[in-house]
């Protein structure tokens, strides 16, 4: 797969983890903006993914088949790293943004540690 | 009537998704499994092609235990088939899958690789679920074909669950995970703590691994055992108390319930906890008032075998919750009061709250040793600990 696929496939699971709780705040929408920039994603296709976010009808279906389409390690890391980022944006963390989190990381086979 | 229209009778006997995987693991456990893997996946929005999947490497089954015992009725009572049966009434594995779905398939080997499904519309039937073609149903599959003995126990179409949770059905099928994990490290904690079993979820590394943990403490230096007692009863078998006053500074324990709530008795069969927590509505002799869960006795944690040979008496069908049998209240509600009279008394030596009037040194000093065993004091405490040592010398 080329780069500027795999660069949009992470940007769609960060929208799909911001459209997770059905509210696309501001300041997610300031980092998605920033983080296209930094991908080379035009504006025009970062609306077009976010068409299609909104028409699917089956947003786990969706997560799990993007990951799935983004196999090497160091984009893995990168994606975390910016999910992690996103899911703070707001300064609370949403139950739906964790098991969009939690389906991302079994298709991946990458787990926390548990702490207890 | 198809056997699977049979067991759609058996739908509500009131189990939640962690006992009902808990029977699943007692399964394995009885047929003598080390390692037991448990899955719980959420396919899609509507919960679609999601399953619940327990494997173990156990003895497997055959052909007739497969049919005649795993997929049927039991056509007789129970026999206790020793230490590792954790089988109360012979219909855990059916009960409790079909509280929450509608399909149950069961790949297993014994002398050769068998596989059946049994589902309300057809009963035992070779057709698998489409979850089969899923890449943790996959490996666990193309591993066991190469060992020796071991079942795979699917759930698929699980009805129960997806029509139940309209709005937040995914996130809510990982904090049953969750609550599933905290549910099993508590109930097998002996096995656990004796190395017989490891438990792993939603995969196969050290990861995935539960960890040990002992409710008691009973390795830990601060822990005080109270004196036990042993009852005899005369419709048969006995039980023994075993009470423990657990250190004061525990740390989370994780286990998604306070302190509080986690006091009180924790009945065994078999080194497995039945039911935990609170204490069963006994209270003082000839008062209506129960012992309710209270800060006073929150650091008071007894554990109490159910007698092998009357569990029946003691255990519900559903086999998560204890119901101490009238013949035995009286007994074991004797044998508290006393726990909990030793208790109180050396909490109270603990907390210097005996010493009337009460003797400001004394209760710097109480203060220190406190904090003393506190092993992971901030910088804030430790100036405070020198402080107080400081004063004390003055």
């Amino acid at each position: 797969m080329n780069n500027q696929k795999n660069n949009e496939n992470i940007l769609k699971l960060l929208l799909l983890m911001a459209f997770a709780d059905k509210v696309y705040m501001e300041e997610e929408k300031d980092l998605i903006i920033d983080v296209s920039k930094k991908l080379n994603i035009p504006n025009k296709r970062v609306d077009s993914i976010i068409d299609e976010i909104t028409r699917s009808n089956d947003h786990t279906k969706l997560c799990r088949e993007t990951s799935k389409l983004i196999t090497n390690n160091l984009d893995k890391e990168k994606t975390i790293e910016l999910l992690s980022k996103m899911i703070s944006t707001d300064k609370i963390v949403h139950q739906k943004e964790l098991f969009a989190y939690q389906i991302i990381a079994e298709e991946w086979g990458m787990y926390k540690k548990e702490n207890d | 009537m198809n056997l699977g229209e049979i067991f759609k009778t058996f739908r509500s006997r009131g189990y939640t998704i962690e006992h009902s995987i808990a029977e699943l693991a007692d399964n394995s456990l009885t047929h003598n499994a080390k390692n037991i893997w448990t899955y719980m996946y959420w396919s899609d929005d509507a919960g679609k092609n999601s399953f619940i999947m327990v494997i173990d490497d156990g003895d497997g089954m055959n052909e007739d235990e497969l049919l005649n015992r795993a997929f049927s009725l039991p056509k007789e009572e129970h026999v206790d088939q020793g230490d590792n049966d954790h089988s109360v009434f012979g219909l855990g594995l059916k009960a409790g899958s079909f509280n929450h779905c509608k399909s149950i398939t069961i790949i297993t080997k014994k002398d050769k690789l068998l596989k059946k499904t049994l589902n309300f519309k057809d009963g035992i039937t070779d057709n698998m679920p489409s979850c089969m073609d899923h890449k943790f149903v996959k490996k666990h599959l193309d591993q066991l074909k190469s060992k020796k003995s071991g079942t795979i126990i699917l759930w698929s179409d699980l009805d129960r669950i997806t029509r139940f949770r309209a709005v937040e059905r995914g996130p809510n099928f990982y904090e049953d995970c969750d609550k599933t994990k905290k549910h099993f490290k508590l109930i097998y904690h002996k096995y656990l703590l004796d190395n017989k079993i490891n438990l792993f979820f939603n995969g196969t590394e050290e990861v995935h691994k539960t960890k040990k943990f002992d409710p008691f403490y009973k390795e830990n230096p601060d822990t005080i055992i109270l004196p036990g007692s042993e009852i005899a009863f005369l419709k048969g078998g006995t039980t023994k108390i075993k009470p423990y006053i657990i250190p004061i500074d525990v740390t989370n324990e994780n286990l998604g319930k306070t302190r509080n709530d986690l006091q009180g008795l924790y009945f065994l069969r078999k080194n497995r906890v039945i039911d935990y927590g609170g204490w069963f509505g006994l209270g003082e002799k000839n008062s209506d008032k129960f012992w309710g869960i209270s800060e006073r006795f929150n650091r008071l944690r007894i554990e109490i075998e159910i007698p092998i040979e009357t569990s029946r008496d003691w255990i519900t069908d559903s086999k998560n919750q204890v119901n101490i049998p009238d013949y035995a209240r009286n007994k074991i509600r004797k044998s508290l009061i006393q726990v909990r009279k030793d208790y109180l008394e050396k909490v109270n030596v603990m907390n210097g709250e005996n010493k009337e009037p009460i003797n400001e040194i004394l209760k710097k000093k109480n203060e220190l040793i406190r904090m003393l065993r506190n092993s992971a004091l901030n910088e804030d405490e430790l100036v405070k600990i020198e402080k107080s040592i400081k004063e004390l010398n003055e």
